[in-house]
């Protein structure tokens, strides 16, 4: 709204010039949501003959109360004191249609982006399962107002093998998973952040991990209620990491992705008698050429992808570089159960 | 009215030295956050990293830095990854005292700013921007830093 301008005070004791007093009326009534359960006040302008019992003046007290935080309200706004600085902060344009979220006393406003643009922003690989999910997920947490969606230019959706790569490379301290090793790569997981949230001042934030809504007055502590909204909504169909608060993947969280690339590798070196595993805690994997030979260390999904293949022959590096990449492949469709 | 006035100019001088003071303090922890800064290689290290067979980002590891003599703590650093960007939260202490506290998030594309909190010599905040306190309060840290130096001393008992 417009700055709420005072003249003189407005209440108990104060000047209660009428201009003053509508004006406060105004800006009360652009936040009556939070002075629940009292009605929306009259406009006109006036205290009546006795201030202190006025509708007006009962509203100015459950705001300091409920608001301001006093403990003995006065009912008096002074010019640029603490009620009408608090007044100002928290009243909002009259058009603005504010919501609460469910539960909670934070309010905000609806998203001006559709459902489609944010449903638009998933990727093409998802895999059919668990893009409806996601989708309904986006639709839900539309209803409540907030456009989630996957940022285009954060490598949030499908990942190539390459992309793996590069995220290791820009912060080496960032992903713990080598190039095969996400579920980025399978179509199935997303970091399913806010596209778009719109504070209850009208003014809308691209805050994707919502940490800047976190250090913004009067929205601490809404982000948590927010995603754990929307993983209400994964109805055990989609899981989220525990460390991981955005990327939500289509197979429980201790599900391992160096399991998978072992199998996803497995299938290409079918043909060739070629079987693979993951090897322990160093990341490294193994590999066995035929059905009565002793598995041997081959190295870290990292170091396949560059190339570098330990304690085999030269034919048989090229043959496990070659299952290596194929798996790339494999690992849009393979079966995981 | 010539009492007001003095008294104003006295108040004003009291607020300048002051924020003088403060200034003098903040360029002096700032002094001393370089020199651990620039000593990091030197220093000795007790390390705790979480080893996992399940993630996406780089599990969270925190790194004690000491001096070897009497095994002073003077850094503590925390960091995590989160697939594509890490968060760091650095500690930095003189004589068991906070110094600095600072929060870095690093390749986030929407380019978070540092945060950090500037202390005195008596605990006091001289300087924050944007954070209020720390992510684990100063008090913890020095007692899980004391508690698994024990542990390491203990271990080594034969």
């Amino acid at each position: 709204m417009a700055k709420l301008i005072l003249t003189g005070s407005v209440g108990i004791g104060g000047k209660n010039e009428s201009k003053d007093i509508e004006a406060v009326q105004k800006a009360l009534n652009q936040c009556i949501k939070l002075l629940a359960p009292l009605p929306k006040l009259k406009e006109d302008g006036d205290l009546g003959k006795n201030p202190a019992s006025s509708k007006t003046v009962a509203a100015i007290k459950a705001f300091q109360k409920k608001v301001v935080g006093m403990a003995n309200p006065d009912g008096l706004i002074s010019v640029d004191k603490g009620t009408h600085r608090k007044l100002n902060e928290t009243a909002v344009p009259a058009n603005l249609d504010l919501l609460t979220f469910p539960g909670t006393s934070f309010t905000y406003v609806k998203t001006t982006k559709t459902v489609e643009e944010c449903i638009a922003t998933l990727p093409a690989e998802l895999r059919t399962d668990f893009k409806i999910v996601i989708i309904n997920v986006i639709k839900e947490m539309h209803k409540l107002g907030f456009a989630l969606g996957v940022l285009q230019n954060a490598r949030a959706g499908y990942r190539t093998f390459q992309d793996q790569i590069i995220v290791r490379q820009k912060d080496p301290k960032a992903s713990g998973a080598g190039p095969g090793e996400s579920f980025h790569h399978y179509g199935l997981a997303v970091d399913l952040g806010v596209l778009q949230w719109i504070d209850n001042k009208g003014k809308a934030h691209s805050d994707f991990w919502l940490g800047a809504m976190d250090e913004m007055a009067g929205y601490k502590g809404f982000s948590s209620k927010i995603w754990a909204k929307r993983d209400s909504y994964c109805v055990n169909k989609a899981f989220r990491l525990r460390k991981e608060r955005i990327h939500l993947q289509g197979v429980p969280a201790t599900t391992s992705g160096r399991v998978w690339l072992a199998k996803c590798m497995s299938e290409a070196g079918k043909a060739d008698s070629y079987e693979y595993k993951k090897g322990g805690i160093n990341k490294k994997y193994k590999c066995k050429v035929k059905k009565d030979a002793s598995w041997v260390e081959i190295g870290t999904a990292k170091e396949l992808w560059m190339g570098i293949v330990k304690n085999v022959t030269a034919e048989q590096k090229k043959k496990i570089i070659k299952h290596f990449k194929a798996s790339e492949n494999i690992a849009k469709t393979i079966n995981i159960q | 009215m010539k009492k007001l006035t003095i008294l104003f100019f006295c108040f004003m001088a009291v607020i300048n030295v002051s924020y003088g003071e403060d200034k003098v303090a903040i360029g002096e922890a700032n002094k001393k956050v370089k020199a651990i800064d620039d000593a990091r290689d030197d220093l000795y290290q007790l390390e705790i990293k979480q080893h996992v067979e399940v993630s996406e980002g780089v599990p969270p590891s925190v790194v004690f830095f000491y001096k070897p003599e009497r095994e002073e703590l003077v850094l503590v650093e925390f960091s995590a990854g989160h697939e594509i960007f890490s968060v760091v939260y650095k500690y930095y202490f003189e004589n068991k005292k906070i110094i600095k506290y600072s929060k870095e998030i690093l390749n986030r594309p929407d380019n978070p700013p540092k945060r950090a909190i500037i202390y005195g010599s008596d605990g006091s905040v001289l300087w924050k921007n944007t954070i209020n306190e720390p992510v684990i309060s100063v008090k913890n840290i020095l007692e899980i830093y004391s508690l698994n130096m024990r542990l390491i001393q203990d271990a080594s008992k034969y």
